[in-house]
């Protein structure tokens, strides 16, 4: 009957779009009101992105009050992009439109006029303006052999080095200060948007000019020593930026440059390709956590005969044991448990013979390429002992769940692995991470086995094996995912063994001194161990503006313009640089906030760990772990309350000195002022992450589009594509919508090399365009199916590995404010909770109150609504 | 011009029920498609949406001596298809000019088609037909149960097959049918992957109730229920041998 009546009310012009038969209310709307030639419902969805603040599908009592008071603010304001909807009343609109007119008309003239010389130019003087010509002679200028001469070479660094000297070392006043850095910052911004690396170069050459500069100016002239008290503060904060500036110099050589490292091809003969040992080293992590692992390892595409999996069990349960028996992989376990993991793989090294080791823990699920992308490299080249691929995660870390950043900004881990370890592998010094990489046997029991001496045994590992002479290579693919530490306490925990383990190196075993590395290696290694040493340098510059402040000692003993114009710079140029190297790997501040995070709790193990190397233990990490209830983790934030209420203090005492201090002094308060300031945000931010929220699920979902078949009960077939899936079930896209009671029992199948694997389900729920099912009974055979079909799958983290490279580095400040904010806002409260019910109950009201207020709608970008 | 004979590695595997999925599927993907039924039983049309009572068909045409082409149907603007078309029993073998093997081939070439066209041709298990279509064809598609006989079925056929002259790397294995949920389907399309290497279609044609229910509506499945499984595999299916005829195209 429906299509009757559609046609019906159609031909009579009651309603004027099909869809609006549908449903009683927009007929009867249809009848009363002009219909939009739409429709009713097509009108509806277009106007739902107006009321951003209202879940149409969920309607509450309240929303009535919501709509009618967006409607009225809606009637007042003018949208973002209206304007170029028809015609417009506002009259300083249309000015503005005049104007911007006649500014194009001048410019079209102007550009007439260029175009009228450049044509004259190029007819009188044809030679010096043929592009490709001179690009031609540039070149052949650059390639001459005179440049290759030692005394030519040696020339050029003197007259580099002349030329750094004299502009780090002149000293200026306030006018030609700001005259060199407006220069240079002109220059740099006309640099930045040119592609390519050697610009980059470029801006890397300023940022290290001017930091310098800066640190010299520091040194030279701003130390204050009229009393004690500010000599040493002054000092402190002096060897703290001393610090950030040797960070920031190693940090620029050591990511000067990518290599890019391509994966080398096997031989097409098999029997030329060698034995590897596949190691899983677990402590107490839970079956579950280390049966993906296991599948996965022994589906990696290498000749069955010459690969062997073994699990490490160093908590010798029965239940592993079985599980091994069962799928037929190795199961090693001892009777001492010392040296923690390093100890544990050692000894699986005396039972095992095969050229190769490879290692995961048992988090890291790799895909089946793993090993036929990284063995070519060893099978090349004799003296290689290692290849280290990145460690992903497909489960948010603490700050990407408590900020909800997941995917959306690059994680603490991805600077290092996008970039750093890619510009270490040029100067031959990839660390080794632990897991998902490759050793070899000879050289690693050459060394003793995995390092016991410290509780980072992978880094140190690395180090022996280059001071032996032996290579190492990274390979930016990503070849293994795993879970991410599930709370803050846990990460810290994490952070801090790297922290005291890499501070354990440097005293005990310290790659600067000792013989068998190059200069480079040396630095990759210093400037890895060093960066560890944030702690003090970083609670240093969050109190720094306080000894002023508080206490009224000059630290930095200059006037405030000056300050002004050496710091920012400074801070500009690095930002402007980092950004332009690692915007894709590190959204830029956010540094700031890893580290404000962690600095207080790695300070102290760093510093015992630099004068005790020999102290401390292993850890494991936890993963895979549940956050039942969302809480506000106050053990983990007491220190950073305390700093915040001394800034707070800080800026009390700022606005006391600017209505009772000295003029002259205004311009120094501002300035202490700005910086506590932004420290105060900062620690916002801190506490913004200790926000534990929830996380329910006990298996991690990974958002992936992977083609299945589903099959439904009644004998059709269904192609779709997944949402996301885990070890325990799967949301997939329908093609159309698919009526199916809860539990209807249902098979889906993958595909992969070229056969079907299927899997029994249950669906959970049903939409439009959605099907939840969870795996029904799987048995053993099909869970190692199902492993490989997904996670194990070449291309499983492909998609991951595509980032954007971050617009502007304002985007990370902006950041920074908001998280800031959103920080104090939960600590107010959680305070005001804690105080009294009351007043809670009427921060809430005023909370819910809020939400009430209109707000800016966010329209569709047009051409993609 | 790519002549592709599809016929089944035993009865009723569903090969006419292929070659309407695959005409489909080509004139969907914009080449020139003619399908011809050469099966005696005449069920091709009823893919294509000919009514029951339906008569007419070359087979018909030639007998009564008429030009064979007339029965002829188009039903898009890409695609065209003849029915075999039906006659009373008596009068099977009275068409003499099956007779000449050649005649098939001679009738398609004279037929004057555009070279991208492609012929479809619905080939029988046994007669005059088989020997017609196989003289005609330069590729033949054969579709396989996933059943282990199919194993077995290959060697015979792949003999006849090369009989005709048909060149080895043109001679193409699809399963039909094929139920990922059943564990002897997945070990046959293991093993015939193993016999066929490449020349087994990558993806199989998954057995999907949509197929049963088209024909009982007389459409094609694309018309029918163009979101089904079975849809899609005719598609990737008749891209993959789009690439095998193109590749097959250039002289060894």
């Amino acid at each position: 009957m429906s299509d009757r009546w559609t046609r019906w009310l159609l031909a009579s012009g009651a309603i004027r779009h099909p869809e609006d038969a549908g449903s009683l209310g927009t007929v009867l709307l249809s009848l009363f009101l002009v219909a939009p030639a739409e429709g009713w419902r097509a009108w509806g969805r277009q106007i739902r992105h107006l009321f951003p603040h209202v879940d149409f599908d969920r309607l509450r009592p309240s929303d009535v009050l919501r709509i009618v008071l967006q409607s009225l603010w809606l009637l007042v304001v003018r949208l973002p992009g209206e304007a170029r909807h028809g015609p417009d009343p506002s009259r300083l609109l249309r000015k503005g439109r005049r104007r911007w007119g006649e500014r194009r008309r001048v410019k079209s003239a102007m550009r007439l006029q260029w175009q009228r010389f450049k044509s004259w130019a190029v007819r009188h003087f044809p030679a010096l303006l043929d592009r490709t010509r001179l690009r031609g002679s540039v070149e052949h200028a650059a390639l001459h052999p005179f440049w290759d001469h030692w005394l030519a070479r040696y020339a050029c660094y003197a007259l580099a080095v002349l030329l750094a000297v004299i502009c780090i070392t002149t000293p200026f006043d306030v006018a030609s200060q700001a005259l060199f850095v407006l220069l240079l910052l002109a220059v740099a911004l006309w640099v930045r948007r040119v592609p390519g690396p050697v610009p980059t170069l470029i801006l890397v050459v300023f940022s290290i000019t001017v930091s310098t500069r800066y640190i010299w100016w520091r040194a030279t002239s701003t130390i204050n020593d009229d009393t004690l008290a500010n000599l040493i503060a002054g000092v402190v904060l002096l060897c703290a930026e001393l610090y950030a500036w040797a960070v920031l110099l190693l940090g620029f050589f050591q990511t000067s440059w990518m290599l890019r490292r391509k994966v080398v091809t096997l031989p097409t003969d098999t029997a030329q390709w060698p034995t590897v040992d596949v190691f899983i080293p677990t402590y107490n992590e839970p079956l579950r956590v280390l049966k993906p692992t296991v599948f996965a390892a022994m589906a990696l595409d290498w000749p069955r005969d010459k690969l062997r999996v073994y699990i490490l069990d160093d908590g010798s349960r029965e239940e592993m044991r079985q599980f091994a028996e069962e799928i037929g992989v190795g199961y090693i376990i001892r009777e001492r448990h010392n040296h923690a993991k390093a100890g544990n793989i050692n000894h699986a090294l005396t039972l095992t013979n095969s050229e190769f080791v490879a290692i995961f823990d048992c988090d890291h699920i790799p895909t089946r390429s793993f090993l036929q992308v990284t063995m070519g490299g060893f099978l090349d080249d004799a003296k290689l002992a290692l290849v280290q691929t990145p460690h992903h995660f497909f489960s948010p870390d603490p700050f990407e769940r408590n900020l909800n950043t997941f995917r959306k900004v690059p994680n603490e881990g991805e600077l290092f692995y996008g970039r750093v370890q890619d510009g270490n592998d040029l100067w031959n010094a990839t660390f080794f991470c632990g897991s998902c990489a490759v050793l070899r046997r000879g050289p690693l029991e050459e060394i003793g086995g995995i390092a016991v001496e410290t509780v980072t045994e992978d880094a140190h590992t690395s180090l022996k094996l280059h001071r032996r002479g032996y290579r190492s290579s990274y390979l930016n693919l990503v070849q293994a995912a795993g879970l991410a530490t599930e709370s803050l306490s846990a990460h810290i925990g994490q952070r801090i063994r790297w922290a005291r383990g890499m501070t354990q190196i440097f005293r005990t075993d310290n790659p600067l001194l000792g013989k068998g590395l190059s200069l480079a290696q040396r630095l990759c290694y210093g400037n890895a161990m060093l960066h560890f040493l944030y702690g003090i340098p970083r609670v240093v510059f969050l109190t720094a503006p306080l000894a002023f402040l508080l206490l009224h000692a000059y630290t930095i003993y200059a006037p405030a313009m000056a300050i002004v114009l050496y710091v920012l710079p400074h801070m500009v140029f690095a930002t402007i640089t980092n950004s332009r190297m690692h915007g894709q790997f590190r959204r830029s501040y956010w540094g700031e906030i890893y580290e404000t995070v962690l600095a207080w709790y790695i300070t102290l193990p760093t510093t015992i760990a630099l004068l005790f190397p020999k102290l401390g233990k292993f850890n494991v990490t936890a993963k895979g772990g549940l956050v039942e209830e969302s809480y506000f983790d106050w053990g983990i934030t007491k220190p950073y309350l305390v700093l915040m209420s001394l800034n707070v203090l800080g800026l009390v005492a700022g606005v006391y000195r600017m209505l009772t201090g000295p003029n002259d002094e205004l311009g120094t308060v501002l300035v202490n002022m700005a910086w506590t300031g932004y420290n105060l945000f900062l620690l916002g931010a801190a506490l913004a992450v200790a926000k534990e929220s929830r996380q329910v699920r006990v298996t991690h979902r990974v958002h992936t589009r992977l083609p299945l078949t589903l099959h439904l009960p009644d004998g059709k077939c269904l192609p779709c594509h997944t949402v996301d899936y885990s070890e325990g079930g799967m949301a997939i896209e329908l093609p159309h919508a698919v009526k199916l009671a809860p539990d209807t029992p249902l098979y889906i199948s993958l595909r992969r090399s070229g056969r079907s694997f299927s899997f029994p389900c249950l669906s959970v729920f049903a939409s439009a365009d959605r099907l939840s099912l969870r795996f029904a009974a799987l048995s053993r055979e099909q869970e190692m199916d199902l492993v490989q079909c997904t996670f194990g799958r070449a291309d499983a983290w492909l998609r991951d590995e595509v980032r954007a490279h971050e617009q502007t580095p304002m985007h990370g400040l902006r950041d920074i404010f908001r998280l800031g904010r959103d920080g104090f806002g939960l600590l107010i409260t959680q305070v005001l909770d804690y105080l009294d019910p009351l007043l809670s109950r009427l921060a809430r009201l005023s909370h819910s109150l809020a939400t009430l207020l209109p707000r800016q709608p966010a329209l569709p970008i047009e051409g993609k609504s | 011009m790519p002549i592709l004979a599809v016929t089944g590695a035993k009865g009723g595997v569903g090969s006419t029920a292929m070659v309407a999925g695959l005409a489909g599927a080509w004139s969907r993907h914009g080449k020139a498609v003619l399908a011809l039924d050469l099966c005696r039983q005449n069920l091709l049309r009823l893919h294509f949406g000919l009514d029951w009572h339906e008569r007419d068909g070359w087979y018909a045409r030639l007998a009564a001596g008429q030009d064979w082409t007339d029965a002829a149907w188009r039903t898009s603007e890409r695609l065209g298809f003849v029915p075999h078309g039906q006659l009373p029993r008596e009068w099977v073998g009275l068409v003499y000019a099956l007779d000449d093997t050649h005649w098939l081939a001679d009738e398609l070439a004279s037929l004057a088609l555009s070279g991208d066209c492609r012929v479809l041709l619905d080939t029988p298990l046994h007669g005059r037909e088989r020997v017609q279509a196989l003289t005609a064809a330069n590729h033949v598609l054969v579709v396989l149960p996933p059943e282990p006989l199919s194993c077995g079925l290959i060697e015979e056929l792949e003999a006849e097959l090369l009989s005709y002259g048909i060149r080895p790397d043109r001679l193409l294995y699809t399963l039909n049918r094929f139920d990922p949920v059943r564990q002897l389907d997945r070990d046959v399309e293991l093993l015939l992957r193993e016999m066929l290497a490449e020349r087994l279609a990558p993806l199989p044609i998954h057995r999907d109730e949509a197929v049963r229910e088209a024909l009982a509506m007389r459409q094609q499945v694309a018309d029918y229920a163009p979101q089904s499984q079975a849809c899609d595999d005719y598609l990737q299916l008749a891209t993959w041998l789009s690439i095998r005829i193109e590749a097959g195209a250039k002289p060894r």
